[in-house]
């Protein structure tokens, strides 16, 4: 039996007003008829055609493996990872493999896998902003730099991340910092040095 | 390590922030960055029902702008025509403020639409990057939807 196709009605973003197929993939902007604001819409078959739906699971029956999360359900595939056997409904196609829900969740909690990962903290940014930001006020650099050559160095050999980067940002906050602290150290050694002199200078 | 992704045209930056796309073989990935950390949110492609680009209206806000920009600049000229020199020097900055927002005004905003909601695509804001990331998207999504044919079942006299 072929689906019947599905009427989808795309909504204008600004105010909810449901579009007619009339406005779809047009190579020109056309005002929404209730905002009248200009909308371009690439409609994709996704759209209009129904999505395939699983396979309907088969009853387990007398002497059939049954699945480990249904028990009343004829066994599909194992896990991929724990060989748990499971139904249609519990298996889970990642990467070709077959996995079940638990497997997966503790893929997911482990972020191991970069299509897992919602969030990554970037320590080669932040290094670089310890460096060049209280640089402008000038004193907190003294306190700033060592801990952005410490986070700098510490991070150095991390993993990257799945999106492109190179280390770049990590390499000019050791500089920077270096420099600075060099700057800290030259400023303290010409004070020590010239210090009976400068302290002359001073109102008694 | 070999990046599956590949960055998309079209950024948005702000003052602590920044939003980029990037495109993988099933999926479309927006990233949200705050200079220290990103945020990720993928959308596959057999998702995606519909892009839709807005032009927003602007008109009241180029309005505004402009009368601070000009308000701003006026300001600064009769500063430095009067000989006040050095606080004409100190507000110089000003005009700036209106002005960059002016020029970096986003001209559209594009969404991704699937059957569960709707995804600003933050980075595409400017018209130029948007059609160069349109036209590298729609290929990669009508591939991820078109139908699977079922696989060839030999018939009968194939199989003896």
């Amino acid at each position: 039996m072929t689906p019947a196709a599905v009427e989808t009605r795309i909504a204008c973003p600004k105010c909810g007003f449901l579009l007619e197929r009339a406005y779809w993939n047009q190579d020109h902007f056309q005002p929404c008829e209730q905002c009248q604001t200009n909308l371009r819409l690439l409609v994709f078959p996704i759209a209009v055609e129904p999505a395939a739906l699983p396979p309907p699971n088969p009853t387990a029956s007398e002497g059939d493996a049954t699945c480990y999360y249904h028990s009343g359900q004829q066994a599909h595939a194992p896990c991929s990872a724990c060989g748990r056997f499971l139904c249609t409904v519990c298996d889970f196609d990642f990467r070709g493999e077959h996995m079940c829900p638990s497997c997966l969740k503790l893929q997911s909690e482990n972020q191991v896998e970069p299509v897992f990962q919602r969030s990554r903290m970037r320590f080669d940014s932040l290094a670089l902003i310890l460096v060049t930001i209280p640089a402008i006020l000038i004193s907190p650099s003294l306190i700033c730099a060592p801990i952005a050559i410490f986070l700098a160095l510490r991070h150095l050999n991390d993993d990257r991340g799945f999106l492109p980067r190179t280390r770049i940002r990590l390499y000019l906050a050791i500089f920077i910092g270096v420099f600075q602290i060099g700057l800290w150290i030259a400023l303290a050694a010409f004070l020590i040095t010239n210090w009976p002199s400068i302290s002359s200078r001073w109102p008694k | 390590m070999t990046s599956i992704y590949s960055r998309i045209p079209g950024t948005r930056r702000t003052l602590i922030g920044k939003d980029t796309l990037w495109i993988a073989d099933d999926h479309l990935l927006a990233v949200h960055s705050n200079r220290i950390s990103e945020q990720y949110q993928r959308i596959y492609f057999k998702d995606i029902q519909a892009l839709v680009v807005e032009e927003p209206e602007h008109s009241r806000r180029k309005l505004v702008l402009g009368a601070l920009l000009g308000v701003s600049a006026a300001a600064v000229g009769a500063l430095g025509y009067s000989g006040h020199y050095i606080i004409a020097a100190l507000i110089l900055p000003l005009p700036i403020v209106p002005l960059s927002m002016l020029v970096f005004m986003a001209q559209c905003r594009c969404y991704a639409v699937t059957a569960l909601g709707r995804y600003k695509l933050a980075a595409l804001k400017r018209n130029e990057p948007l059609q160069r990331a349109l036209a590298l998207l729609t290929p990669s999504i009508l591939e991820a939807q078109k139908k699977e044919e079922p696989p060839a079942v030999p018939g009968p006299s194939e199989m003896l």
